[in-house]
């Protein structure tokens, strides 16, 4: 009896081995540090302090680096949602051909590395690039667009990365769905829209929202994307993150403003897992 | 006869065979950073003429000032390297807080400015802060840092962002408005002049090379950035010229610095006199396209206009710089680049 | 029908939107220019030649794949067991929810923040930057992505079965082995794939756990200074190779029944 009580613990050996020492470790030092005080040469004071938080709570600049940021967040994985869910839905009923194709299409963009990709964007969205040639030459502008270097050309690299984080949870989660039974109840007659909304939505949830936290998640800790198609007039959380920690080198502060980060992605991943629960008490949450 | 002749001659042979092994083994092994990118070219321009010299086995490793001081931090006691290269705004820093060894000051032959302050380091190559601008969309040339807030740049300069080192720009325009850098009222009226310049940028770039990447795009016309990285973008495109404007030219040195506890101390010392002698200054100044750091450096002919004029060349106090930059650099995050 | 063809119409352009980025790397990939431009102006193999001269590049490559690999196997072998742990027996046992959320926490920590703390963390460990504190980082971030792969297999998985199982006899172990295990096999696969992918992309760990010397880093700081199509030529060659694998690997395991990606 007593061994049967142990067996979860067993199974959990290996990822506690790796997780406690390299991450519960680092979380800890990353703790300490916001509680301390910045030295000029990048250590930190081991006092006990509240200062950091307090300077990176009311700052008014680090307020909106985290608007910013959490606005940014939602807005892809909004859009991911949007863009997504048709994708996954025609993944699921599509012939089992074009299903290798379409989730191949998701996948390979996964296996080029991020900075290459991000070149491809910049010929495509630069102020000579393609987008702008094909406006030029129909004549639909005068002017470049100006999309590089600019939110909406971030926005769009960060949509581009992250929609397989939304695409594959909800192929997941409508792959559940019984389909025929669909094609029988309209035979009954209920309406195409009743199916939709008593039977594919509530059980595309708990998929939908697993992805919208994993692309809220990732939206909020990217430092390529920002760095190399965004503008500074839009700081991201990532990049100053950076700033703080790397080139002023004041790690207590860098340290508390990761930690509201860290808080907020926290809250956010448990307000979704509680929507699931209330809203789809059967499914799997992160 | 033969077979002495034979045994002695093989016994030579398996002596002069197993000399070079030995005499390699005696090699003492140096760890080294250096930035990357075309400082890869160490390699052939210093590695191998000093172990042909016999004076030591070179490893390099790619690291910036960053990553070279957090490495450092880390690993105090017993530092993964022999050998630093730092830029200038980093090496006060990090011999202040006790990872670098001072050097010998006396060197004669090398520039002004060469040597960083207390001896934490000597530059091997000295970049600088300079524009760049393009002069088929430039029409009226650019000599003065001022003329960036003419009204027809409006949208096409390009500068860096705060996680770049601004203290150089700062201190560059406070003395371009006539103030001493050292000063904050003339600190303040930089920033001051700095906020106005905002419809001018087009961007704020994180990366130096995006600068680069802008202007041969064709996104901007002007573009503040390392004079380093402004010669391969003229050899490149011959409408891309330097302006070195008449306020001068920041300096940028690279220093190369020892660091505390590190191992073969002497022939770390002797890695840098190589270095920095005549010889390897002028065949990095050629190849890598910076103002060498010897006085009596030969640059060909063709390489020499791709240099910033060392006459405009000046340099900022480094440690007055250091206890400020992460003040101006939140100064221009909030004031600056919003 | 009106309605399936304005699926498959938002589908292809959704496609577009995906692949378009690749096409054009792979169209600077066969530049015969100077620098990374589109369109190119005119069509060489120099870069592709020039990559694979590239001693740098190639060290990287190969030190990218062992430490993906090393990766894989840790995040897939912690993740299968978390997820095991997190359903066996209905999944209840005390202290649950708290090991689920530590165990899915590493998502919510950006890249730079872990491996700036890391890296003081792995030196009082005793491990210097290099090719274990490296493999362990990248394992760390691999494991919340394993485990989620793998607890959605066992959505599907029918607890029926253990119960069957163990009344005909079989030992918890060889059960696992026998039942278990080749059921879960999907879920596993995309755990494998998606860890290694993740690995060998990685920047921000890389950056501050490594020695500067994997794929990413050395593409990174190539393209800071020189900013060659060399950079597009090494990554269409990548991607050829791990499409290869893949596709070598889903035969392989096709011949053992049907694989759905997606658990």
């Amino acid at each position: 009896m007593r061994l049967r009580a142990l067996t979860p613990w067993l199974w959990l050996a290996p990822a506690l081995l790796v997780l406690v020492p390299f991450f519960a470790l680092p979380l800890g030092l990353l703790l300490r540090n916001s509680l301390g005080r910045d030295e000029p040469s990048g250590g930190v004071e081991p006092v006990f302090t509240l200062e950091n938080y307090g300077s990176v709570l009311t700052d008014p600049f680090y307020a909106t680096v985290f608007l910013n940021t959490a606005g940014m967040a939602a807005g892809v994985g909004l859009a991911a949602l949007v863009v997504g869910f048709p994708y996954a839905y025609a993944v699921v009923r599509c012939s089992a051909r074009w299903r290798g194709v379409l989730l191949w299409a998701v996948y390979t963009p996964l296996l080029v590395s991020v900075i290459v990709r991000v070149l491809g964007w910049i010929a495509i969205t630069a102020d000579g690039g393609l987008i702008n040639a094909a406006l030029l030459a129909t004549g639909l502008s005068s002017r470049p667009l100006r999309i590089l270097y600019e939110v909406e050309g971030m926005g769009v690299g960060m949509l581009h990365r992250y929609l397989p984080l939304m695409v594959l949870p909800l192929v997941n989660a409508l792959q559940r769905v019984p389909w025929d039974l669909l094609r029988a109840s309209s035979s009954l007659g209920a309406g195409p829209g009743e199916g939709i909304l008593r039977i594919i939505l509530p059980l595309s949830l708990p998929g939908a929202v697993i992805g919208f936290q994993l692309v809220f998640a990732s939206v909020l800790s990217d430092y390529v994307l920002p760095t190399l198609m965004g503008t500074t007039r839009f700081r991201m959380l990532a990049p100053a993150l950076y700033d703080e920690a790397v080139t002023n080198l004041a790690t207590a502060t860098a340290a508390a403003m990761a930690v509201c980060a860290l808080l907020l992605v926290v809250l956010m991943l448990g307000l979704g897992n509680l929507a699931v629960r209330r809203l789809a008490p059967w499914a799997r949450t992160l | 006869m033969t077979g002495s002749m034979g045994r002695r001659t093989v016994l030579l042979g398996a002596g002069a065979l197993a000399a070079p092994a030995v005499l390699a083994q005696e090699l003492p092994v140096l760890r080294v950073t250096h930035f990357g990118g075309p400082y890869n070219a160490l390699t052939s321009v210093i590695a191998e003429p000093f172990a042909a010299a016999r004076l030591g086995r070179v490893v390099y490793e790619t690291e910036n000032s960053v990553t070279a001081l957090t490495k450092l931090q880390a690993q105090r006691e017993a530092p993964p390297f022999d050998i630093v290269m730092l830029s200038r705004g980093f090496t006060g820093r990090v011999g202040g807080a006790g990872f670098l060894s001072p050097l010998d000051p006396a060197r004669s032959d090398l520039v002004d400015g060469a040597i960083a302050p207390r001896n934490w380091g000597a530059a091997m190559l000295i970049d600088g802060i300079d524009i760049m601008y393009d002069r088929t969309k430039v029409t009226t040339p650019i000599e003065s840092w001022l003329d960036l807030w003419r009204p027809d740049l409006r949208g096409l300069v390009t500068m860096p962002s705060a996680s770049l080192p601004v203290y150089f720009v700062v201190m560059q325009i406070a003395r371009a408005l006539g103030g001493d850098p050292t000063q904050p009222a003339a600190i303040d009226a930089a920033f001051a002049k700095l906020r106005e310049i905002k419809p001018n940028i087009r961007t704020f770039y994180s990366d130096p090379v995006q600068g680069s990447q802008m202007i041969e795009r064709g996104e901007v016309a002007a573009a503040i950035q390392f004079a380093g990285r402004i010669a391969p973008v003229m050899r490149g495109n011959p409408n891309i010229v330097r302006a070195s404007p008449r306020e001068g030219v920041v300096g940028a040195p690279y220093d190369l610095c020892l660091v505390n506890n590190g191992r073969n101390r002497e022939a770390a010392i002797a890695y840098i006199d190589f270095c920095l002698a005549e010889p390897q200054q002028s065949a990095l100044a050629a190849r890598l396209l910076v103002a060498p750091s010897h006085r009596r450096a030969t640059v060909p002919e063709a390489a020499q206009n791709f240099l910033v004029p060392l006459d405009k060349v000046w340099f900022p106090d480094e440690e007055f710089a250091a206890s400020r930059a992460a003040e101006w650099s939140r100064r221009w995050q909030r004031e600056v680049q919003s | 029908m009106r309605s399936a063809w304005l699926l498959g119409a938002f589908v292809a352009l959704v496609l577009l939107f995906l692949l378009g980025p690749l096409l054009i790397a792979i169209a600077v990939a066969f530049s015969s220019g100077e620098r990374i431009g589109f369109p190119p102006p005119g069509l060489s193999l120099r870069w592709f030649a020039d990559a694979l001269g590239n001693e740098q590049f190639r060290d990287a490559a190969a030190r990218s794949l062992w430490v993906a690999l090393a990766a894989t196997v840790i995040s897939v072998v912690a993740g299968t067991g978390a997820a095991v742990a997190l359903t066996q027996g209905q999944g209840r046992f005390a202290g649950r929810a708290w090991v689920q959320a530590f165990i899915m926490l590493p998502l919510a920590i950006p890249g730079i923040v872990l491996g700036l703390a890391l890296l003081p963390t792995a030196i009082m460990l005793g491990l210097r930057p290099g090719f274990w504190a490296t493999v362990l980082g990248h394992a760390v971030v691999g494991i919340p992505y394993s485990a989620y792969l793998v607890l959605a297999a066992f959505a599907q998985y029918d607890p029926a079965l253990d119960r069957a199982s163990a009344s005909l006899g079989v030992g918890p172990w060889r059960s696992f082995l026998r039942v278990t295990l080749p059921l879960i096999r999907p879920g596993i696969v995309s755990a494998a794939i998606c860890t290694f992918l993740l690995s060998f992309d990685n920047v921000a760990l890389s950056l501050f756990l490594s020695r500067g010397d994997t794929l990413p880093l050395r593409l990174m700081q190539h393209i800071q200074f020189t900013a060659t199509p060399a950079v597009a030529a090494a990554s269409v060659m990548l991607v050829l190779l791990s499409l290869g694998a893949m596709l070598m690997l889903g035969r392989v395991l096709r011949g053992r029944g049907t694989i759905r990606i997606a658990g």
